[in-house]
């Protein structure tokens, strides 16, 4: 039998912040207007991979809706279509220009082979005699053959690109000005009636041109070769960088070989297009035509540097290019100035697209973190003498000190059965400690990410949440497994979630299901403080069903959910959020089962870790305590702000970590006594604490040791390190 | 005043030529009586008020575009500025798309304009098949084209230009009595083509054949298509003239064109040897004979085209016939320039000025 995970009752969760006892509808408002951000949706916007050719695709729109509404007959449907075919004729060359860039070379002799193609097709289908669906083959088959010539040259002979395809570009316009003079004229009097090269000049399917469709295939084929065969990849990587891909054991030669075969038979199945549709067996033809498409491979984002573009991008360019020449021509501007706005639009754009991607990574930065407001209760006073229940005291001060200088950030720690001490390390371990002293230090286990809370299963398998990677079990002999990485979407809003950020603390319920905690899904690890800066509730808390592997999100927009703990009756999770200095209880199992309310708010500190001690009472971690000023800051959503924006980052007003203490509350949520180290020689920040054997074992996130301290009052027998009390029917029952 | 005077008698035949379209037109009965109003349909006895109406109603709010391979030359420019001036006059609209001699782009601005459906468009071909299909179209859609210059393997409407046959003929005939047998020159000759699937090119090609394949003394030494462009044919022609260093004429299909290749001559001090042939009647053909830069050159009456054009759409607007019916050709008269007569008025035109004098 497996009880379902439990939903939160709709209705049954209490406000998201902190609610002071005497709220004005004012305040409420206040709130309510702070939760809207749209900056945060910009910055989410800006995120987004596909919001690389911003830029380039906003000049597109833009430059469609400025013809749209000054030249009429523009947006027509006649004009798109036909537009359509000549646009496929420049994309499907531009494809070939980009394919060349994105390996780091280029290719200037596209408008020579598209020329000396067209003159080929043209040739073989009226002087040759040939079936047409073979002149068209061996059309194919010459673009393939000079994008070789090419190829050849600059991956074999390695010459640059630059010169040897400009070099080609004049040989090849050479032939054709050989083949004009001596044939073109006796074409120029022939006219092809078969219906194949009818279809290729004006067949249209679903009255769309058969040339843009075929466009379209090719732009879908050529998509997925580029960003998902190895071939496509081979392709970016060398552009990217030679040397590495020749190091990671790339046939780099190859490779560029083949990208030259590319842009050439790209150039041939244009040039077939042309022919068909235009039979002008010119030598103008594709005459300056590198210059456009390099423009538009330009104009589209596709980096000269190499390495960095996709097709869509080129596409883009080409599109771009194309309906500004047909609206600047409807518009009746002379060709001349074509070329000058053709320049001018290239500048603003590479300009605009260069400042866009090397701001976008700062843009989002200082728009990412959206403050908003936090309220706190009144401070308690801690200071010693003050008489209140978090007056300060020194009973942490002799702690004993383990694996001194030999660990780092140990955020949580536990011990096993055999009463060895667990704890995680920064540089992605598990380390363990043993020996009467714990003076045998070894690494258990290497996972990776930053192992945060920890907790042990029926088996004995350890498991961990790990910051970065999600959440992992670790087996007693040391053998790492993943449980999982992913929950299910939110589709409401625009970044994608379903990735485990930065999984935090966890525990097992009586009947197996493993709840966690992840704090922040917005910030990295690395910036889990701007989480705080920032106040939203931007955690969640998951559930891992061992018995289905299925990970799922139970409750959503949690304000930085950090430790959990199952209950002693194993009827209720305790949430302990950082920012708001509150505990959750969240009931998973009785009568109460989905209902979320608040167990003790307004502690003098932000929580961290929360576990249950034996005699029937919890541990809290305190990793920082707030300050009066520090709390009117985050009263203050525009002042953090402002400060974020106009100081450097290290001079920012923090929320206070380094100082800290252990706090022991009761079942029904009073303060029962409280663990200082003054002064945080030893103990600054505390992120965790276990009782084992009469022992309190301290973890710290920062910390360079375990600590541990002898309890007067605990039973020297109990546990906090096993599982609730229900745990064996539990997991009987699983 | 010449002008005026051919214009006169041109506008007399043209008339007269409407004139008998119309009665060939009433004898076939009224089968399109019902699409156009068409002007058969007016009796001989119509009144005065009446004509001039179906005249204004034919023309009035029409459109004309006009497509030429790229504006900026004063050939395309004079043609532009008299159809402008002769259009408006009828209170039609006028349209020019420049495609700045790009094959491709001509093609998609003709393509747009039948998407626009203009009345009539005037088309000047960058070669015999690129805009063949596009013209048939155009008349399917119910536009009246109108070839001008160069023209096109699909004959439409009409063509306005030189005889360029003719033109081939009478270049190459010059040429034998200036370098075929009895003169003591080399017999060789170089071509300068434009380009090479142009009409007028293959159109003066096949003209010169006919004169040069009864004179089997001229030797054609070389024959490149220099596509129109001045800066080709220098380099095309220095290059000939250092091979045949005695060379007899060259003769280039444009003065334009030919003007580079004229210099590239002067430039191996041969212009007192080599005899510079051309066509066309820009003020550069003037400057160029009056300079002794070229030796001859016809000129085709370029600004009377551009009022032919006018004249012939205004015919066909207004005789009801559907687009792609008629085939009328209007040669313009070809006119020989040379050193000695290059500085009457109005030989040469610049596509700005009217009754351009240079001197």
């Amino acid at each position: 039998m497996t009880a379902t995970v439990p939903r939160l009752r709709l209705g049954s969760r209490p406000p998201e912040r902190n609610v002071p006892a005497n709220e004005t509808l004012v305040i409420k408002l206040r709130h309510l207007r702070r939760r809207i951000a749209l900056q945060q949706v910009f910055a989410e916007l800006f995120e987004k991979r596909w919001m690389e050719p911003a830029i380039p695709l906003a000049l597109l729109i833009g430059v469609f809706v400025f013809f749209s509404a000054t030249t009429p007959g523009f947006a027509s449907q006649e004009n798109l279509l036909s537009t359509s075919a000549e646009l496929a004729e420049l994309s499907l060359v531009c494809l070939g220009m980009a394919v060349v860039v994105i390996s780091g070379g280029i290719d200037l002799s596209v408008g020579s082979m598209f020329g000396l193609c067209n003159m080929a097709v043209i040739l073989l289908v009226t002087l040759s005699g040939l079936p047409v669906p073979v002149a068209i083959a061996l059309g194919l088959l010459i673009g393939a053959l000079l994008g070789s010539v090419n190829g050849s040259i600059v991956a074999y002979l390695k010459a640059r690109p630059f010169l040897t395809t400009l070099v080609t570009l004049i040989i090849f316009r050479g032939v054709l000005n050989l083949l004009d003079l001596n044939y073109s004229a006796q074409t120029a009097t022939v006219f092809v009636t078969d219906p194949v090269w009818e279809w290729f000049g004006t067949g249209k399917v679903a009255g769309i041109p058969f040339s843009f469709v075929t466009l379209i295939g090719v732009l879908i084929v050529g998509h997925i070769v580029l960003s998902r065969s190895r071939l496509g990849w081979h392709i970016t990587a060398v552009g990217a960088s030679r040397r590495a891909a020749r190091h990671a054991g790339i046939r780099v030669e190859r490779v560029l070989l083949i990208s030259y075969v590319f842009s050439g038979l790209l150039c041939a199945l244009a040039a077939i297009f042309y022919a068909s549709r235009l039979s002008s067996a010119s030598a103008r033809v594709g005459e300056g035509m590198e210059l456009t498409v390099l423009t538009a491979v330009i104009l589209g984002g596709i980096s000269l540097s190499g390495g960095k573009g996709t097709v869509w991008r080129a596409f883009i360019g080409a599109a771009t290019i194309s309906l500004l020449g047909k609206g600047l021509l409807l518009m009746n501007v002379g060709g001349e100035v074509f070329q000058t706005v053709l320049a001018a639009v290239l500048i603003v754009a590479v300009g605009l697209d260069l400042k866009w991607g090397k701001n976008r990574g700062k843009a989002i930065q200082k728009t990412y973190v959206n403050p908003t407001i936090v309220e706190y209760g009144e401070l308690q006073d801690t200071r010693p003498g003050s008489g209140t229940p978090f007056e300060q005291n020194d009973r942490l001060v002799g702690a004993e000190a383990i694996g001194l200088g030999q660990v780092e950030g140990p955020e949580d720690v536990i011990l096993d059965k055999q009463g060895r001490l667990y704890c995680g390390t920064r540089q992605g371990w598990i380390l363990r400690f043993s020996g009467e002293n714990f003076e045998h230090r070894e690494i258990f286990a290497r996972i990776g990410g930053h192992p945060l809370g920890l907790a042990f299963d029926a088996e004995e398998n350890l498991v961990v949440c790990v910051a970065g990677m999600g959440l992992y079990a670790v087996t007693p002999q040391g053998e790492v497994r993943k449980l999982t990485d992913e929950t299910n979407r939110n589709w409401l809003q625009l970044r994608d979630d379903s990735r485990l950020r930065l999984a935090d603390d966890l525990d097992i319920a009586p009947d197996g299901k493993i709840y966690f905690s992840e704090a922040t899904t917005r910030f990295e690890m690395a910036d889990w403080i701007l989480d705080g800066i920032e106040g939203r509730p931007n955690g969640r808390l998951l559930c891992y069903d061992p018995a289905t592997g299925k990970t799922r999100t139970v409750i959503r927009n949690l304000v930085f959910p950090n430790g959990v703990c199952v209950s002693h009756d194993g009827k209720s999770l305790l949430i302990a959020q950082t920012w708001l200095c509150r505990i959750l209880r969240f009931h998973i199992d009785g009568p109460d089962k989905g209902r979320l309310e608040v167990f003790m708010e307004n502690f003098p500190g932000y929580l961290d870790n929360i576990n249950r001690a034996s005699d029937g009472a919890y541990w809290v971690a305190l990793n920082g305590m707030r300050s009066p000023a520090y709390d009117l800051a985050m009263r203050m959503p525009t002042f953090r702000r402002r400060m974020m924006k106009r100081i450097p980052r290290d001079e920012w007003l923090y929320p206070s970590m380094n100082h800290g203490c252990v706090v022991k509350v009761s079942e029904q949520g009073e303060v029962l006594g409280t663990w200082w180290d003054p002064g945080g020689t030893a103990h600054a920040t505390i992120t965790s604490m276990r009782e084992h054997g009469g022992y309190l074992y301290i973890g710290g996130l920062e910390n360079n040791r375990i600590g541990r301290i002898k309890l007067d009052e605990a039973e020297p027998t109990a546990s906090s390190s096993g599982r609730a009390v229900r745990s064996v029917a539990g997991s009987a029952a699983n | 005043m010449r002008t005026v005077h051919r214009k006169a008698r041109r506008s007399v035949a043209f008339a007269a030529a409407a004139l008998i379209a119309l009665a060939g037109c009433s004898t076939g009965g009224d089968s399109n009586a019902g699409g156009n109003d068409g002007g058969e349909g007016l009796p001989p006895d119509v009144s005065s008020a009446k004509l001039r109406q179906h005249a204004i109603d034919s023309l009035k709010g029409k459109t004309a575009a006009f497509v030429p391979v790229g504006l900026g030359t004063p050939l395309t420019e004079e043609w532009a500025r008299q159809m402008k001036r002769g259009f408006e006059a009828a209170g039609m609209k006028f349209v020019v798309r420049d495609p700045n001699w790009d094959t491709a782009r001509q093609a998609e601005a003709v393509q747009s304009l039948i998407n626009e459906k203009p009345d009539v468009l005037v088309v000047h071909n960058f070669d015999v098949q690129v805009l063949a299909k596009l013209i048939q179209q155009a008349e399917k859609a119910g536009i009246y084209v109108i070839q001008i210059n160069m023209v096109s393997n699909y004959k439409s409407d009409a063509f306005v230009g030189a005889d360029t046959i003719e033109l081939g003929r009478r270049i190459a005939t010059d040429i034998v009595k200036v370098c075929g047998k009895g003169t003591d020159t080399s017999h060789k000759v170089q071509i300068v083509q434009g380009d090479a699937t142009s009409g007028f090119t293959l159109d003066v090609m096949a003209g010169a054949k006919e004169v040069f394949d009864k004179h089997p003394e001229i030797k054609i030494v070389s024959t490149q298509a220099a596509n129109w462009d001045r800066t080709k044919a220098h380099d095309i022609t220095a290059t000939v003239i250092q091979q045949h260093p005695d060379l007899c004429a060259s003769w280039g299909f444009w003065d334009q064109m030919q003007y580079g290749a004229a210099t590239a001559i002067k430039e191996a001090g041969k212009i007192d040897q080599v005899k510079v042939f051309t066509s066309d009647h820009s003020s550069i053909t003037c400057e160029a004979l009056r300079d002794k830069l070229f030796y001859q050159s016809y000129g085709y009456s370029v600004p009377t085209q551009g009022a032919d054009i006018v004249a012939i759409a205004k015919q066909l607007l207004q005789s009801g016939r559907p687009p792609g019916s008629s085939r009328i050709a209007d040669y313009t008269p070809l006119v020989k320039i040379d050193r000695t007569n290059w500085d009457e008025p109005n030989m040469c035109y610049d596509g700005k000025t009217d009754g351009l004098t240079v001197s």
